[in-house]
This record gives C-alpha cells, sequence and structure tokens, in this order.
C-alpha cells in the first residue's frame, strides 16, 4: 500500500523564536563573541569547509568556511540547515531497545532505553552465540596438521558502514571485523561506485576521482553525465568559473535537470545505454582522428600487439591493440548510438565534435553510469576515450567518477568491502597464497618478521616457479598483510614458519571474500548470517528491491547505530545513539582524494557516543565477555605455540594501546593508517619495513616533521590549513598541496607527469588478458580478473576479451535489442559460482511493464534522506515523494501533474502510489525507431521521518554489475496507471 | 536624499544560479524563521517552487519557472532568487502612516517593529511582493517582515548578507552599489542579455533603481518582473503627496484617521492580498 506523506513541523526551540523587533541582536552578538573551530561537510564528497562559531558549548552558527579553498565560505542547502541536525529533537540520546518481537513497517518496536552496558551485554551474547559453531580450524588432508582461520564468507557476524564516519572510525570498523574472523562488511562504496574501482583500476591503476573539485576551473570542455548543480553543488562553482573562461558544457541526461540549465548542449537518452553512446564517442574519435598520436605513444599500449610488439604502423594495422579497439568500436556509429540511446544524429554528431575538438576536456559521471549491469564497462569506455583524446594526467581533464557522500571515497580506501582488508589489498584468499607469505617473510626474517631458522625455505621475491601474475600479486598484497600483522597485533603465516610448505597455517585474516551487498542480503534473508551491525547506513531505504531487505531485516539481530530512527533502525533490535560529525574529530577524503581533518566543536548530547568510543568499547566487550579469540590464540591455547600476536596492545592503534592512556583520540588511529616510517618506539621488538596500515595513505602522517607547517599539525598532514601555493604550478592550477593532504604522495591530479611530485604511475594499459597472454607494459592488467573471463566465449560480452561494448540492462524496453545485445547479467553465476543458493531476481517483460523507470537525487536532499527528511528547512523545499513523467505518457494515461498514480515493477507486481509531476523537461525518446517513455523518481523517500514517502527502491531491481557487483538501480522497467 | 553612493547592494546574475536555495536557507537559519508547511509544488509552469511565495518566515525565495519550445525541442528553465529590492525610492514607504518604515542612510529599508500598526497598506504598495505579515507584532498586532539586507551583519562589520556568503556559484554577489551596478551592466552585456534595477530617469518623481540589481539572458517582462509603470507605486501617488508635501500637521491628522482606518483595513487587505498570492 502506498503511503501517504504526512509530516509536522517541528517546535522552533526558544532561541529560535523571533517577535517584534528584529533582527534579534543578540544573534549577532553571541556570534560575534563565539569561537571558531573548523570542520568538514558531511554531506557530498564535495570536501567544502564548514566553520563552527561556538559559545559557552553551544553551538552559535555553522556557516562555509571563508579559509577554505574549495567553497570559500559558501556551501549549499543541505550543510546551510546544518543547526536543525545538531539540535533536531529527533535526534536518538540513549541506547534503546526493542520490546515487539515483531518486527515490519506497521510494528512499533517498543523502544525502552538502556544502558550502554545492558547493550553491549546483549550484542556481545548474541555474538558469543552465532559464533558458537563457527570452526576455526579443520585438518589438512596433505599435511596432516590442523590449519588455523576463520573463512571470511562464512562468518554470521556482518557490518555496515558507513561513508559518514571518519576515517579512523572506518579504519577500526574494518580492523574490528577482521579481527572477529568476518568479511562479510560492506557498505555505501558498494552501492555508489564499486563500477568505477573496476572500470578504472584496470585501465590507469587506481579506482578513483582522477583530478579534484577545484580542478573543473581548468578544463575547456565538460562531458557531464551526472548531476553536480544538484549533487555536488560546489563542484559547480568551478564549472561556473570555468564557463567563465569559456568552457563548453555538454550535458546528458534522462531528464533535463538543474546541470542542464547551463549546458551549451544538452541531449535526452534512454537509461541504460550509457556505454553505447561512449562507444560512440571512441569511435568518431578514431574515424575523424582526434586522437592525441603522441600521447597513445608514450602513454599508453594502444601501439602495441598482444605480444607486446611495438607496431610502427599500429593506427592501420589491425593487430594493434589500437587496431583491435576500432574494430569493435566500428559498430556504434551515430545512426547505431541513435537507435539505441535516442540521442538524434545531428545532435550526437555535434557533442562528437564538440567534445573530440577541445582540449583539455573533462567526463564527469555519478550513479547514472555506475549503477548498470554492464557499469563496469561504461565506465572503462570512458577511461578509453579520456586516453585516446591525450585527456589524461592532465589539470582539466580526467575521468572524475563523482562520489556522494563526504567520507565515501575515505571509507571505500579502508576497505570497509567484502573483497578488500586495507588499501585496496585483498584478504588472503587460499591456504597456499599464506604459505607463500611465509616464504616471502623468511627470504628477509628481520625486515619482515619471518623465520630466522637457516632451514627456513627462502623463496626469493622472483622464484621463477611464480607466474608474472602471481609474483605481482604478491609484491601487491603481501606487504599490507606485514603491516597488519604489525599494525593490528596479530599473526598470518605457518607456524613455526621454518616449513612453510608442511606447517599448520594459522591466519589471524579472515580467508576469502565474503558476500557483496545483495548476496549478503539474501544470506541474511536465509538466516546463515545472524548478526547485522549497522553503522550510519539506511538499507532499508537505499537497497534495491527494499522490501526483500526489509523483510531480511526483520530475520536478523540488527544492531543500529544512528542519529535518527531510521526506517533500517525500526528493524533494530539494540538502536544506539551516535554523533552529528561536528561532535567528534578525525579526517575525512573527498572525492578529489584529498584527506582534511574536521575538529570537535562540541560534546554530544545525552548518551550519544563517538564512533571510535563506540567500537573500541564493542571490541572489548567481544573480546572479554563474549570470549571471541584470534586463530593464532586458539592455536596457542590447544599447542601451546604462542605466535605472539597481542590484539589488546594493539587496539585501538598501536600509538595509543590502552595501557598509554586516552585510548580515543583520532590522532593515534590516524598515524597507524598514514604512518610514513617505523617508529621503534611505537612497537617495541617488532619487526616490519610497511608500517603504514594503509598503503594509499602512507605519508600522510609524517613522524619526522620538518617544514614548520608540517611541524605545526605534529606530522598530521590532513591537518594543514595553509593556502600558500608551493610552486607555480600550484598557483596557476589551483592544487593547494599545503591544504591537507591527497593521496597517492599529495598527488592532486593523478598520473601527472608534470606535477611537482609526479605521478607513481605514467603508463597506462586498457587491454586486459588472461594470465598467460602479455598484460601490457606496466602489468595493469593484472586486475584482469574482473574484465577478462576464459570460460566466457560469447563475443558480445565484453568478458570474453576486455573490450568494453554495449550490453542492455537486465530489463531492457526494447526485445530486439535485449537480443542484439544480451543483457551481461547471464555471466553473473557462471563468474561467481558462489551466489547460486541465492534468491533470483524477479525479472519483468517489456510488454507488461513497458515504461523505464530511473531515479535521481535533489540537491535539497540526502541518499536515503535521514540528515535532511528531519530537518524542518529542507523538508519545506521537497515535502513529498513525486515521480516526473512528460506530458505525452500523462495524456496517454489521463493523469495530470499531482495526480496519484500507481508504479508496478516486477519487484512490486500490486505497486505503490505516489504524486506524479509532469514535466517537459522529459519527453519521449526513440528507441530502435519506437516510441520509450522513461520516468523517474528521486529515491530519497522512506516511512520513518519529518517527511515521509514511497521509497523508490521498492521497484528498483537487485541485479548487479558483473565486475563490481553494484546494483542495477538506474534502469528498470515499470508500469504507471491511473488511480 | 539619500545618496546612491556608498551603499550596499547586491547582484543577481540570474546566468549562474543553479537553483540549490542555499539562500533560501541560508536567510532561514541567519535570521531564525521557522520552516514553513508545504506540500508537492506539480504546477507544470512553477515546479519545485517551495514555499509557493515569500512570507513573513521565508524572506528569500527561489522561484522556477519553466518553458519548452515544443518545436525546437529546447527547455527553458529559469531560477529567478529574490527578496525585498531595498527600492532607492520604495514605494512601500510613504504609505505608512506611523512612518514605522524608514530607509537608513546607506539605503536599506527597514521598520520600525513597535510603530508598525498593521494596516498593510505597504503590503499593498510594494510592488514585489516581498512584505508579509506575522501574528507576532507588539501589543497582539500584526507585524511586518521582510529581507533586512542583513542590516545586523553589516553593522557588525561583515562583509556579507547570508544568503550572499552561501552562494555556491557567486550568482549573487554583494558589494557596493555603483560597483555592483557597474558589474551587472558589463555581465549582461557579455551574455547578450538584460540587466533590472539599474538607474533609469525619474519617472513621475520616482527613482525606480533599485539597491539589488539582476541580469538575465531573457527579458524581465518574460520572467514577471514589475513593470516601469509598477514600480512607481501608483496606486498610492495622491496619498504618497499628501503625506510627503501635507508636513507635520497633516501627518498627526493622517495618523489619527488611519488609526481608525487601518484597524479594518488592514484585515481586509490582508486576506485579500494573501488569497491572491496563495492562487498565483
Ligand atoms: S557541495 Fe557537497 S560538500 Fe559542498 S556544501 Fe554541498 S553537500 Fe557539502
Ligand atoms: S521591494 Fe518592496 S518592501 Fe522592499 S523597498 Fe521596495 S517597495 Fe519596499
Ligand atoms: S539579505 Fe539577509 S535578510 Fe535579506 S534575503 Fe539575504 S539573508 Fe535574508
Ligand atoms: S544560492 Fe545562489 S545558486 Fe543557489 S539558489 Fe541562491 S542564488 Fe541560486
Amino acid at each position: 500500500m502506498a503511503t501517504i506523506t504526512t509530516f509536522a513541523l517541528g517546535e522552533i526551540p526558544e532561541v529560535m523564536a523571533t517577535t517584534g523587533e528584529y533582527p534579534r541582536l543578540d544573534r549577532i552578538e553571541n556570534y560575534l563573541e563565539g569561537q571558531t573551530v573548523p570542520s568538514i561537510c558531511l554531506y557530498c564528497a564535495g570536501g567544502c569547509g564548514v566553520r563552527v562559531t561556538t559559545l559557552n558549548g553551544e553551538i552559535i552558527e555553522t556557516e562555509g568556511d571563508p579559509d577554505h579553498p574549495i567553497n570559500s565560505g559558501r556551501l549549499c542547502s543541505k550543510p546551510t540547515a546544518y543547526p536543525q541536525l545538531i539540535y533536531s529533537e529527533r535526534r536518538i540520546l540513549h541506547p534503546m531497545k526493542r520490546t515487539n518481537p515483531n518486527k515490519g513497517e506497521n510494528e512499533d518496536p517498543g523502544w525502552v532505553q538502556i544502558t550502554w552496558d545492558e547493550a553491549y551485554s546483549i550484542i556481545t551474547s548474541k555474538i558469543q552465540e552465532a559464533m558458537e559453531n563457527v570452526p576455526y580450524k579443520r585438518t589438512n588432508t596433505t599435511t596432516g596438521k590442523d590449519d588455523y582461520y576463520y573463512v571470511g564468507k562464512d562468518s554470521p557476524v556482518s557490518w555496515l558502514g558507513s561513508s559518514y564516519l571518519n576515517n579512523e572510525e572506518c579504519y577500526l570498523g574494518r580492523k574490528l571485523t577482521a579481527l572477529i574472523g568476518s568479511n562479510n562488511i560492506e557498505h555505501q562504496a558498494r552501492k555508489c561506485h564499486a563500477s568505477t574501482v573496476v572500470g578504472l583500476a584496470n585501465t590507469f591503476g587506481f579506482g578513483a576521482m582522477t583530478n579534484h573539485i577545484i580542478d573543473a576551473k581548468n578544463s575547456k570542455v565538460f562531458l557531464i553525465m551526472s548531476n553536480p548543480a544538484e549533487s555536488h553543488s560546489m563542484e559547480f562553482r568551478w564549472v561556473t568559473e570555468a564557463i567563465l573562461n569559456g568552457a563548453k558544457v555538454i550535458n546528458l541526461d534522462p531528464r533535463f535537470n538543474r546541470t542542464s540549465t547551463k549546458a551549451d548542449i544538452y541531449a535526452r537518452y534512454r537509461s541504460g545505454s550509457e556505454a553505447a553512446i561512449i562507444l560512440g564517442l571512441i569511435r568518431y574519435t578514431i574515424v575523424n582522428e582526434r586522437y592525441n598520436k603522441d600521447f597513445l605513444e608514450t602513454r599508453t599500449n594502444a601501439p602495441y600487439d598482444l605480444d607486446g610488439n611495438f607496431l610502427s604502423d599500429w593506427e592501420t594495422n589491425p593487430d594493434s591493440i589500437f587496431g583491435k579497439l576500432k574494430a569493435l568500436a566500428e559498430d556504434y556509429t551515430p545512426e547505431e548510438v541513435y537507435r539505441i540511446s535516442g540521442i538524434p544524429v545531428e545532435k550526437f554528431d555535434l557533442i562528437a565534435d564538440t567534445f573530440t575538438s577541445i582540449k583539455p576536456g573533462n567526463i564527469y559521471y555519478a550513479m547514472g553510469t555506475t549503477q548498470h549491469t554492464n557499469a563496469t564497462q561504461a565506465i572503462r569506455a570512458e577511461a578509453i576515450l579520456q586516453l585516446l583524446l591525450g585527456n589524461m594526467g592532465v589539470p582539466g581533464g580526467g575521468v572524475n567518477a563523482l562520489r556522494g557522500i563526504s567520507n565515501v571515497q575515505g571509507s571505500t580506501d579502508m576497505n570497509e568491502l567484502m573483497h578488500y582488508i586495507m588499501g585496496y589489498r585483498g584478504p588472503p584468499q587460499k591456504e597456499t597464497e599464506i604459505r607463500r607469505y611465509q616464504k616471502w617473510k623468511n627470504y628477509d626474517p628481520a625486515a619482515r618478521g619471518g623465520s630466522s631458522d637457516p632451514a627456513a625455505v627462502k623463496a626469493n621475491d622472483n622464484d621463477p616457479s611464480y607466474t608474472a601474475v602471481e609474483q605481482r600479486y604478491y609484491n601487491r598484497h603481501f606487504p599490507t598483510w606485514n603491516s597488519l600483522e604489525y599494525n593490528w597485533g596479530m599473526y598470518v603465516g605457518t607456524w613455526p614458519g621454518v616449513d612453510p610448505d608442511n606447517e599448520s597455517v594459522v591466519c589471524d585474516l579472515p580467508v576469502g571474500n565474503g558476500y557483496p551487498i545483495v548476496a549478503l542480503f539474501r544470506k541474511i534473508y536465509n538466516e546463515d548470517i545472524k548478526v547485522l551491525i549497522c553503522n550510519g547506513e539506511n538499507p532499508a531505504v537505499s537497497m534495491p528491491n527494499a522490501e526483500f531487505v526489509r523483510d531480511a531485516l526483520s530475520k536478523v539481530f540488527l544492531v543500529v547505530n544512528e542519529l535518527f530512527e531510521t526506517e533500517t533502525a525500526w528493524f533494530a533490535d539494540i538502536l544506539l545513539p551516535g554523533t552529528v560529525q561536528v561532535e567528534r574529530s578525525g579526517s575525512i577524503t573527498n572525492t578529489g582524494r584529498w584527506i582534511q581533518w574536521r575538529w570537535k566543536a562540541i560534546d554530544p548530547p545525552g548518551e550519544c557516543k563517538p564512533d571510535l568510543e563506540y567500537i573500541t568499547e564493542l571490541y572489548q566487550k567481544i573480546r572479554q565477555d563474549a570470549g571471541i579469540k584470534l586463530p593464532s590464540e586458539r592455536f596457542r591455547d590447544d599447542t601451546g605455540n604462542d605466535t605472539g600476536s597481542r590484539p589488546e596492545d594493539c587496539w585501538p592503534s598501536p600509538y595509543a594501546s590502552v595501557f598509554k592512556g586516552d585510548p580515543y583520540t583520532p590522532e593515534d588511529v590516524y598515524k597507524e593508517i598514514g604512518a610514513k616510517s617505523l617508529d621503534p618506539n611505537v612497537r617495541p621488538g617488532y619487526v616490519t619495513v610497511q608500517p603504514a596500515a594503509n598503503v594509499i595513505y602512507r605519508n600522510s602522517y609524517n613522524p619526522n616533521p620538518v617544514t614548520e607547517l608540517d611541524i605545526s599539525v605534529d606530522g598530521i598532514l590532513a591537518k594543514r590549513r595553509d593556502t600558500t601555493p608551493v610552486d607555480s604550478q600550484d598557483a596557476q592550477y589551483g592544487y593547494f598541496k599545503n591544504w591537507a593532504f591527497s593521496w597517492m604522495d599529495n598527488q592532486r591530479v593523478l598520473y601527472n607527469i608534470n606535477e611537482s611530485n609526479p605521478g607513481v604511475k605514467t603508463f597506462f594499459a586498457w587491454w586486459a588478458l588472461n594470465d598467460t597472454t602479455w598484460l601490457g607494459l606496466d602489468k595493469a592488467a593484472i586486475w584482469s580478473y574482473y574484465l577478462f573471463s576464459g570460460s566466457i566465449t560469447d563475443v558480445k560480452n565484453p568478458l570474453s576479451h576486455g573490450i568494453p561494448l554495449h550490453n542492455e540492462p537486465l530489463e531492457s524496453p526494447d526485445s530486439e535489442l535485449a537480443t542484439e545485445y544480451p543483457t551481461m547479467w547471464g555471466s553473473y553465476y557462471t563468474y561467481y559460482n558462489v551466489y547460486e543458493d541465492i534468491k533470483p531476481v524477479d525479472v519483468g517483460d517489456s510488454s507488461e511493464y513497458p515504461y523505464v523507470l530511473t531515479t535521481f537525487r535533489l540537491a535539497e536532499h540526502m541518499q536515503a534522506g535521514a540528515l535532511t527528511r528531519n530537518l524542518p528547512w529542507l523538508v519545506e523545499l521537497f515535502p513529498e515523494v513525486f515521480v516526473e513523467m512528460s506530458p505525452t505518457l500523462a495524456s496517454e494515461i489521463g493523469v495530470s501533474s499531482g495526480d496519484y498514480v500507481l508504479l508496478k515493477t516486477a519487484r512490486n507486481p500490486d505497486g505503490d502510489m505516489v504524486k506524479c509531476v509532469v514535466t517537459d523537461r522529459i519527453q519521449p525518446m526513440t528507441i530502435n525507431g519506437k516510441t520509450v517513455h522513461e520516468v523517474a523518481m528521486p529515491w530519497h523517500w522512506g516511512f520513518r521521518g519529518l517527511s515521509t514517502g514511497l521509497s523508490a527502491n521498492v521497484l528498483t531491481m537487485d541485479a548487479v554489475d558483473v565486475s563490481a557487483h553494484i546494483p542495477e538501480y538506474k534502469a528498470c522497467l515499470c508500469k504507471v496507471e491511473k488511480v | 536624499m539619500v545618496s546612491i553612493y556608498n551603499r550596499p547592494s547586491m547582484l543577481f546574475d540570474l546566468t549562474k544560479c543553479i537553483a540549490c536555495r542555499a539562500c533560501q536557507v541560508a536567510c532561514k537559519r541567519w535570521n531564525k524563521r521557522p520552516a514553513e508547511e508545504t506540500s508537492l509544488n506539480s504546477d507544470p509552469a512553477t515546479q519545485w517552487t517551495n514555499p509557493p511565495r515569500l512570507s513573513s518566515n521565508t524572506w528569500r525565495l527561489v522561484k522556477y519557472k519553466l518553458t519548452y519550445d515544443e518545436e525546437n525541442d529546447e527547455v527553458t528553465w529559469t531560477f529567478i532568487p529574490y527578496s525585498c529590492m531595498h527600492c532607492n525610492d520604495p514605494p512601500c514607504l510613504p504609505v505608512c502612516p506611523t512612518k514605522a518604515i524608514y530607509k537608513r542612510d546607506d539605503g536599506i529599508v527597514h521598520i520600525h517593529s513597535e510603530r508598525c500598526i498593521g494596516c498593510g497598506y505597504c503590503i499593498e504598495a510594494c510592488p514585489y511582493k516581498v512584505r508579509f505579515f506575522a501574528d507576532d507584532g507588539y501589543f497582539g498586532i500584526k507585524s511586518i517582515y521582510k529581507c533586512t539586507y542583513c542590516l545586523d551583519r553589516l553593522d557588525a562589520g561583515l562583509e556579507k548578507t547570508a544568503c550572499v556568503q552561501a552562494c555556491p556559484t557567486e550568482a549573487l554577489e554583494f558589494g557596493e552599489y555603483t560597483e555592483m551596478h557597474e558589474k551587472a551592466r558589463q555581465r549582461a552585456k557579455a551574455v547578450g542579455g538584460y540587466i533590472y534595477g539599474d538607474e533609469a530617469p525619474l519617472q513621475r518623481g520616482s527613482d525606480i533603481g533599485t539597491a539589488s540589481v539582476y541580469v538575465s539572458k531573457a527579458p524581465f517582462e518574460e520572467l514577471g518582473f514589475p513593470t516601469e509603470e509598477q514600480r512607481i507605486s501608483a496606486p498610492f501617488v495622491m496619498e504618497r503627496i499628501l503625506l510627503e508635501r501635507g508636513g507635520l500637521a497633516i501627518f498627526g491628522l493622517g495618523v489619527l484617521s488611519f488609526l481608525g482606518f487601518a484597524l479594518w483595513r488592514r484585515e481586509r487587505i490582508g486576506r485579500a492580498k494573501m488569497r491572491e498570492l496563495s492562487k498565483e
């Protein structure tokens, strides 16, 4: 049934009331008297500075930080309403326990207030119960010995989020789950840019926005396939500056939005045809010789053949990688692009001519591209297009993934993800890897902590028995495991390490990947996962096929750590009061990879607990009260052999063990994450050369600061707030290298070989094949697992060869196109056979569900809505959810703007009611010669909060990107009916 | 006469506005105005504008204006942030029987709330419709609210008003009157567009220029801005002349008669006005 929107406006607190004479002079007096504290915006990943003014422990004002280079005092609407978030009377102030055993949208939880200790004791007893029979050892049939480790996906304890937390808190969340043997950890990043990481990392090396926010000002042409005016308003400050300097803006979007109003060329296209459009641009670039020959020859593997030979006639030679791309892109003529996307030929030519003739050009994209079953392919195509044009590694160029939540880059880097452990390094996948790791340690025992017994088998770093792929893989992952042994106080290897091939494996890192978010909820639904600890994340609204997810949430022991009683909290067994970002300190990483510090401004209200404190206490209780031990400790208990693991000494950080005073300073955890070099005082007696726990964040902490600036921040480079340019380039392009720190190594434009600290990677590969074939000059194609599968032979599937193609969404509105360009979804199960036992996706057919449904965001609301739908000033702007449709469709159905319509999809065949906005901003499109209608819905709403309404995600589909597991939110089929 | 030099001025560049509504929220935040209860604005032409009009609690509003050229398949979506213009020669001022409304030396048009008798004449006189009653005046009398140009901030030496500070794209700028107006002229020229609120020859003795000045690509008539004629405050020209020329004696008499007059008028005009505006 439909949820009708209702809300009452919150009471105006005394300080907010105004009578008679105005303005009230105490306002300005208090403001001038108060003290200011720098913070960073908690909403999108723009990383804008917020200046908080406090007086007598209360916040008097929040506003844009005038000293901040990104926003210079400005802020978009969401953080402008910040005081209503901080002082909301709707905040949860005490831990609470559910008393109603039934769960459901219409089941009041019956909260009763409890103490933190009671909450911890309930949680730990549930964890203990769930983990009782989880095996931590198994007998190895070859060696006959017991191997000690947890299997990462078999843990019944799962953890979510969050991108709203600081780096240190995310880091501890990952540390906690690893130390209790679980890789069932996921968060928002899976749902926003998982496909970016796979698409870009396999082409460039890093899976992140290549340039940064301010860099937009250096662009001369933009291809915007996102909506920055609404989703990242401050990014548009810099786009505006570029426009004033003559830049051209091309905006592609299924619906004319606030960004489109500033575009020189706007074209609507059908959701799900992104890859075809970009391939069309690739073809145009090649056919019209708009590519940058010099760049291709010096910085890409385009001129080489598949065996690694340079071909001097690469432009015409079909054996060159360039030639292969040319052959595959050949089909994407403007006519074909029109047939697939609906962009008229003339307009497409104009777009292509504009984008390929002006330099430097910048591609902005976001969820409209990342959330598809073939998203990784579309993003790879963008990456390849920018390489062809030579737009990479230059200010004003790049493939710029706009990330959605304030610290989503940081939470991704901290790898709150099922397939990574830290800094994009994976967990051990199998025992043999751990045995090899032990050999690797033995090779240099003094530095790596291996066995120095002369009998220890030593493997050379270039052991000929390793394939090139293995070699690269180990070089990549082993140093991080080594660092984590050091920083987490645990053990990975064989014991005693003298004979790695025949000893017991003892590994405290959970082995093998966990379940990605959609599969995770199916595992929860099947009751294989019994505990879910959810921090600052609202899957009941944000997950596709949300009704299924809500059913799953009803079956699990659910702990929610939140500011408000969200839709997810409604299903919680224990609800914990979280803190607003101004109530704690820490670092966060913006979409442009700037690691910035935000300082605590006030104490949290009630019993709200900063996450660092909560995660630390939870960890300690899990260890003490639930008796959860590391595999190495079990090994010690069973055999008496002490591997030296001491996790307590290293929690929350070896830089501040609990024995050294206040255990909760984020600075200590920050140091652990980004230490530059080994400090022998930190963990005496332990050897390693890999002290930065997160390799991506290396050098963000400098224990031996030299410059006055670095000394002034005690080496915590994220705290730097100096806008003085370091050199003329910095001044010209706006790098702000003395402001905070940026990964990698403070480089502001990734792969820029002209920057003062040049890019760590200068060469790009875009052809990825399997491990028996040439991998490209710099072996970037080591990642090819995600892009190539020897078992896939269908040439229409890009995984059969590694070059992007267009593939239709799982639910395509045109059956002919669906046959010609078959969905990639079919290969998901072949690829990841571990998910066979999960519930299949409900798929609708275009004969029954004729219209395309997509979802979008509004400037005034944030993601799943808790942070804005509870703020009266923002609710006032968008009080209700709606669906947008064209006047043509509205008249076909017989509805007028403002009427309720019934929206149905295969996930929700009975449908839900929602008001419609009939708008000229949406028009029917011609796809494959037929008229196709697209409707669009903002997805911020749910059934709790000041403003409530239908969650768009009860309609969307839980099929996922084949390479990155990101759900296909943005293109599914629906039916719209008059009510 | 107030000099038009050295006084605060706001530039609204519609070509840069992305309708993020930061200014609308910033005004509420700085001035501590509560949110209004609203509902979905699904009107095909003004969709998303919310609240639908200014009010005593909403002194800054971003209007959305959507038009569609079917033949060329071209959408034009214009965003118009607006608030009190702080007119050079404010039509709202002379009609106030108690002289509650006043213009400061720097040109900011403000009100002595304790003098306001709630007659509502200024509401009717303002061509921009930026003035509204609230029930919270002195002695239970309705009181008028509108944008103050953040005079508390300016008086304290802050550089910008709250709304201007917030604006991400610099669609709003704040500065000295002549500088802002000059900038507006240049900007209008650069985009091949129009300017509104700039100095103009006196119209029937009235300076129709405003402290706030607008730049737009489309002509302002198309955007629904008041015409020159409307800006002369025509319905009140007689009363105004009376007040200005008659001096104190007539003013005193005026106050007395207006007091009684106002008691019934303010209710009537206020209601009628609200009705009319809510129909917009
Ligand atoms: S652009 Fe993003 S970071 Fe900047 S103020 Fe807006 S929401 Fe905050
Ligand atoms: S805009 Fe209206 S209220 Fe403001 S000064 Fe002009 S007439 Fe008076
Ligand atoms: S100048 Fe001040 S009072 Fe006027 S609209 Fe802007 S913020 Fe509001
Ligand atoms: S803050 Fe600036 S861009 Fe945003 S709505 Fe107001 S004037 Fe427009």
